[in-house]
């Protein structure tokens, strides 16, 4: 049954609705109608821009990466990010376009109009909150990504002539921009949350506060379309949530880190292969051992211990097959020199491969060099039969 | 509906409920400035939605949900904007000469049941202006979106904390 309405106006209503018979308002209605159409163009435009600032320069910058990473000659990792501009573009067209709410009308009911407002607050408090997942997380693997290729693939040392200072000069480098990189991100995400725990979250407080307040008493809950957010206490972060949170950022960052340079590793190894067909297969030894790790090498029936090739040290040249071919580096040692050598920017001459060999006699220990030593096809098919003899270890 | 006729149905319905425009931005705001920004609000507001008008609510109630709507999503412009718009409107007294004792005591009483209704939450003070309105329960339901026995029980509570305030009977926060 439904109480009786107010049908005798008390001393407040008289003195309320007398006194509002005392004015009258008058409005300009050229001026309004101008207003509505003034209001209505810069709203356009302000969605326009909006549009264009966050859409379009997405869209801009896929051409203008690749054209930099083609000028530049970046390596393959540069334009991972094509696809993180493209999944910016598309996830923000589709938040934009299929997730978009009905639009209020300026007529609806008060509990309308404010649950629609706490829907809209939702929604943007979603998106930031969840910035890093699908803003913030994509572009920082592929940038450590790149930084981690330019670092560590490359085949200059940082510190000559390389070792375990090199290795650690890169990890250094490596570190210091990874923490950079970070940072940055780190600053965008707290910017983003700062807005949340500012403006969105006591806005939307305020908005739970007032639908509760329209709610029948009955009606415990109320109802919104995330069932966290809607839960009426006031959502900071719980430090389970963040440590949880953080965890799984860093896994997914190192996880996609690993598998984007694995995924290069293996397509850099294939592509040695490739390259290694442009290089003559030739070798001015006719054997090689490697007794404590250090070749020996047999020239004219004499054995040696190999000191330098062409003028570069035996350690250097290992160094360097270590660092580029990996578990390979013995295998290419004896069987690609000229490529290993001429990656090394020592290429032996083109017309007439011929080796100066720096040798130590194995009986007398005298050092001598071995001028014009011919490298030739049969001695490397040697070596490469007597490696497949080998027992494996 | 041509553009003239929207502009005399508006001015019409302006005449006889345009009043809810300037209480519902008075109790919504506290300063002047901000009451004559929320005014011109809402007009706009109402002149926008017009065409949308269904004839399913008075025109009565129509205005007050498009002012209680905007106020609900109202927030203080910049001083650059302020100035760069132009009044829409102006409020005028009916009666000329000299105000009578009677229409004096109106007047003080209703700045103080403006001073209260600033002191209550947003949803009693919509449901104490539809009340002073003299808005049955039912528009009342319907301006607010909820059934008309809560109608009842909201009222009741408004009109408590209400008498409490204009007392003087109340707890200070």
């Amino acid at each position: 049954m439904n109480p009786d309405p107010p049908r005798h106006p008390d001393d407040l209503q008289q003195a309320w609705q007398a006194h509002s018979e005392q004015t009258r308002m008058t409005i300009d209605v050229d001026l309004l109608r101008r207003e509505v159409q003034r209001q209505r163009q810069d709203f356009q435009s302000q969605m326009f821009w909006r549009d264009v600032s966050e859409i379009g320069l997405a869209i801009l910058m896929i051409p203008g990466w690749i054209v930099l990473g083609i000028t530049a000659s970046l390596p393959w990792t540069w334009y991972l990010s094509v696809p993180v501009f493209v999944w910016w573009v598309g996830f923000m067209l589709y938040y934009r376009w299929r997730l978009k709410l009905p639009e209020s009308q300026p007529d609806d009911s008060l509990r309308q109009c404010v649950e629609h407002s706490l829907a809209e607050h939702e929604h943007q408090i979603w998106l930031l909150r969840n910035v890093v997942w699908w803003y913030l997380l994509p572009p920082m693997v592929t940038c450590l990504a790149f930084f981690a290729q330019v670092i560590f693939a490359t085949d200059v040392p940082l510190v000559p002539p390389g070792g375990w200072s090199d290795i650690l000069a890169r990890w250094l480098v490596f570190s210091w921009l990874s923490l950079f990189v970070i940072a940055i991100y780190y600053f965008v995400y707290a910017i983003n949350q700062h807005a949340v725990r500012s403006q969105l979250e006591p806005r939307r407080q305020e908005l739970l506060a007032l639908l509760t307040s329209l709610q029948e008493e009955s009606a415990s809950e109320v109802p919104g379309e995330y069932p966290i957010l809607t839960s009426g206490v006031y959502q900071a972060c719980s430090r389970r949530r963040v440590v949880f949170a953080a965890i799984l950022g860093l896994g997914i960052l190192a996880f996609g880190l690993v598998s984007i340079l694995y995924v290069g590793y293996r397509l850099d190894q294939q592509d040695s292969l490739e390259r290694r067909r442009d290089y003559p297969l030739l070798s001015p030894f006719e054997a090689v051992r490697w007794p404590n790790s250090h070749p020996e090498v047999q020239v004219n029936g004499e054995w040696f211990r190999l000191i330098s090739v062409n003028g570069l040290s035996t350690h250097e040249i290992l160094e360097f097959s270590r660092h580029t071919y990996g578990p390979l580096w013995q295998k290419r040692f004896e069987e690609d020199l000229v490529e290993l050598l001429s990656r090394m920017g020592h290429p032996p001459g083109d017309s007439q491969y011929l080796a100066t060999l720096e040798v130590e006699s194995l009986t007398t220990m005298e050092r001598k060099v071995l001028k014009d030593v011919p490298m030739t096809a049969e001695k490397r098919f040697a070596i490469k039969s007597a490696a497949r003899r080998r027992p494996t270890k | 509906m041509p553009d003239d006729e929207y502009e005399t149905l508006f001015l019409d319905w302006l005449s006889k409920h345009g009043s809810a425009v300037m209480k519902v931005a008075r109790a919504y705001t506290l300063t002047s400035e901000e009451c004559q920004d929320l005014a011109q609000e809402i007009l706009l507001q109402a002149w926008r939605s017009l065409p949308n008008f269904q004839g399913q609510s008075s025109p009565a109630t129509w205005f007050y949900r498009v002012a209680l709507h905007t106020a609900m999503n109202w927030q203080r412009k910049d001083k650059r904007r302020r100035l760069r718009q132009q009044p829409l409107w102006e409020v005028q007294a009916v009666t000329s000469g000299c105000e009578s004792a009677e229409q004096a005591q109106y007047r003080e009483t209703v700045e103080r049941l403006y001073e209260a209704i600033h002191r209550l939450s947003k949803t009693e003070a919509a449901i104490v202006l539809l009340y002073l309105d003299g808005l049955s329960y039912r528009e009342m339901a319907e301006v607010l979106g909820i059934t008309e026995n809560y109608v009842g029980v909201k009222l009741n509570r408004a009109k408590t904390a209400l008498r409490e305030l204009m007392t003087g009977d109340h707890d200070e926060p």
